[in-house]
């Protein structure tokens, strides 16, 4: 009877020990892979932003594939040089980064997270190519970067410009009344009546308060970014205005004469 | 003890003194500067307004092509540099608008001279009367600024912009005699008087609809809104199209919705709210998206492009041609969709309800290998309607050609005349 219960003890320490054996090996197997992991379970494509896409430069240009800046945007020189790993690699060639391309790329490269994200958090123009001392790929400071991700027909200093002048002219504004400012200007660049660029616009004397006062050189904040960001995206809420006024300050005669289109907060648009 | 009074106020006197003459001083200087800034431009504007009617001139004398192609290219390039200088200058905005527009008109006249776009005789036979007007107007420029030599006309005038009391009347009949001469001799053409008619929505013929009826619209097309506090205004008399701006407020979410009077088609739509810091996936994204455009009733159109941002991704959707699926990029949705829940944060249809009229169209093949150079390699093709320099919408091969050095290029070759319509760099 006993040895019954022992042969039955005996069994059950062998069911648990393989148990454990099987978790154990499991574990292994996974963090072998422990770079895998440093991506997310995202699949990325173009167009997609982030510490991810920053991860997936860094590695592409390690293994000399991307030649490009490392700046977290998924655009077309990412995209060929996914496209040219994945043909090197025997892997289907989509420019999409999914889980195989990824297990592969971890595998052929290297990635230094701490390097790369200070570089990018102190501005610095670096490169990260592998085999090179990485102290010898970092350049002087480069132009400060928006890291955004605008229409091809923009540049980040016309964001910042326009944002500077939004916050400038109309900080203590709705957010709707934010992205009318950014609408005006837009709308200016491409009217045969003003200047051709957003610089020429912004700075074409009497046009804005804001850059008469000085009021223009104010940093900021992020929300006129954004709304800055929506105008260059096309949301215009003015219905294609090209002037506006606060009725309260305007000393303007003429300004009373334009036909007016609406008015979102202390701002009368017209066209 | 008076001493020391005695010595303080004097001392004060003179440290008050010397702030007020370094003050003055350096106002002086900074008024010097500007009054240097603005008598160049008023100067190298009458200059080159000289240039710019003795290059018009020119432009009248031959009929052969290559012999115009100077003259016309200075008209073009003078015009611009003018335009530059006056835009640099503190004139009222009315009549700096006026100049703009005209100077814009002929300059984008001789150009599209140039390029074969208009009839060399067309231009010389309206230059005929517009030469003589153009002349005139160098001639009152220089009679208005005939004090711009006087630094004090120019500080007064410009630097402490008390135009008003200096030479209003002679700026201001200037700017009249230019605003007849643009409408005169540069009328607006047939193509811009459409595209004009376009922008003012003047194709929409549906009946107008009431402030009750725009604000069941907007819970109908935003059901979540059913609850939020509303504001509806209407847009001003003089707006070029009727339309109904709905405010809404509801929690944490603000925004507006513009909506036409005429049948209530949605303008444009868009929030602002706090984010969290989640992010739902791609694929997620896109359902999202394609559940708010079929829900919205834009089933005729495509997604182009999206670019995910920090809160939002922006994405792009263009309508498709129904007999060749060719992508009409100026019939374009815009959306707005938040990364943390994939919440509809803006719809931009302003585009989209202008529909262009799209006419049939010759297909000529192209030869790739004799368009680009060989290290361009062409990627990706597809059909896509886009406007020419005649804003006219032109069938079009959509080539995406790379060069590893050079970068990733959209180009756009009219499939007719094989023209290159459009080339822009991608990021």
């Amino acid at each position: 009877m006993l040895r019954k219960k022992e042969r039955c003890r005996l069994k059950q320490l062998k069911y648990i020990l393989i148990s454990l054996l099987f978790c154990t090996f499991s574990y292994s197997f996974i963090s072998e892979q422990p770079t895998t992991q440093a991506f997310s379970a995202q699949t990325l494509e173009r167009g997609a932003y982030g510490d991810d896409v920053i991860e997936l430069q860094a590695r592409l240009q390690y293994i000399g594939f991307y030649k490009s800046d490392i700046d977290g945007k998924f655009g077309y020189s990412t995209y060929w040089a996914l496209r040219n790993f994945q043909e090197k690699y025997g892997l289907p060639i989509d420019g999409l980064l999914g889980q195989d391309t990824k297990k592969k790329l971890v595998g052929v490269s290297d990635y230094d997270k701490e390097f790369v994200h200070d570089q990018i958090n102190k501005g610095n123009s670096f490169t990260y190519y592998g085999g090179i001392d990485l102290d010898k790929q970092v350049k002087n400071k480069k132009e400060e970067s928006t890291n955004m991700q605008l229409p091809p027909q923009y540049s980040e200093k016309d964001l910042k410009l326009i944002a500077n002048a939004v916050y400038g002219e109309s900080r203590g504004e709705p957010y709707e009344g934010q992205v009318a400012v950014a609408a005006v200007i837009l709308n200016r660049v491409e009217h045969p009546e003003f200047p051709n660029t957003v610089s020429e616009v912004i700075f074409q004397p009497l046009a804005f308060t804001a850059v008469a006062d000085g009021q223009i050189w104010l940093e900021p904040n992020e929300r006129a970014k954004e709304a800055v960001l929506d105008a260059l995206n096309g949301w215009d809420p003015t219905e294609n205005a090209i002037y506006y006024f606060n009725p309260e300050t305007a000393t303007s005669k003429w300004i009373w004469s334009r036909p007016q289109i609406k008015t979102i907060g202390q701002h009368i648009f017209c066209s | 003890m008076k001493k020391i009074i005695w010595v303080i106020v004097s001392t004060v006197a003179v440290v008050f003194l010397v702030y007020h003459f370094s003050v003055q001083s350096q106002n002086n200087r900074l008024e010097n500067a500007l009054a240097v800034q603005y008598s160049n431009q008023l100067t190298s504007a009458s200059e080159k307004l000289t240039k710019l009617t003795e290059s018009v001139d020119q432009t009248m004398l031959f009929t052969d092509k290559e012999a115009l192609e100077q003259p016309l290219d200075d008209v073009w390039r003078i015009s611009s540099d003018i335009r530059t200088s006056i835009s640099a200058l503190p004139i009222n905005n009315e009549t700096s608008a006026i100049w703009m527009n005209y100077l814009n008109r002929l300059g984008n006249g001789a150009a599209q001279v140039k390029d074969g776009k208009v009839p060399i005789e067309e231009w010389q036979k309206n230059m005929a009367g517009a030469r003589e007007n153009l002349q005139e107007l160098s001639n009152q420029w220089a009679f208005t600024n005939k004090d711009g030599g006087s630094k004090d006309y120019i500080v007064k005038a410009f630097v402490q912009n008390k135009l008003d009391q200096n030479g209003e009347k002679s700026w201001k009949s200037l700017g009249n005699s230019v605003k007849a001469y643009t409408e005169s001799d540069f009328p607006m053409t047939a193509s811009e008087a459409d595209q004009q008619k376009k922008k003012d929505l003047q194709h929409i013929k549906d009946a107008d609809i009431t402030s009750a009826e725009a604000k069941e619209k907007f819970f109908k097309l935003f059901p979540e809104f059913k609850d939020a506090k509303i504001h509806i205004t209407e847009s001003s008399q003089d707006a070029p199209y009727p339309f109904y701006h709905i405010q809404f407020h509801e929690g944490i979410r603000i925004g507006y919705a513009d909506l036409t009077k005429k049948g209530g088609h949605l303008l444009s739509f868009l929030m602002e709210r706090p984010f969290e810091k989640t992010t739902i996936t791609v694929q997620q994204m896109k359902d999202k998206s394609a559940e708010y455009i079929k829900t919205l009733g834009f089933t005729d159109t495509e997604m182009v492009e999206y670019r995910e941002n920090s809160i939002a991704w922006h994405l792009s959707f263009a309508r498709k041609a129904e007999d060749n699926d060719a992508l009409i990029y100026a019939d374009g949705i815009q959306l707005k969709i938040a990364k943390d829940n994939g919440e509809l944060l803006g719809l931009n249809a302003m585009e989209y309800i202008q529909k262009e009229k799209i006419d049939k169209q010759k297909i000529v093949p192209i030869d790739k290998a004799e368009l680009f150079s060989s290290n361009f390699s062409v990627e990706e093709e597809r059909l896509a309607y886009v406007e020419n320099k005649q804003l006219q919408q032109r069938l079009a091969y959509q080539l995406i050609a790379v060069n590893e050095s050079i970068g990733t290029y959209k180009i756009y070759i009219d499939t007719e005349n094989h023209e290159i319509l459009h080339a822009e760099k991608l990021p």
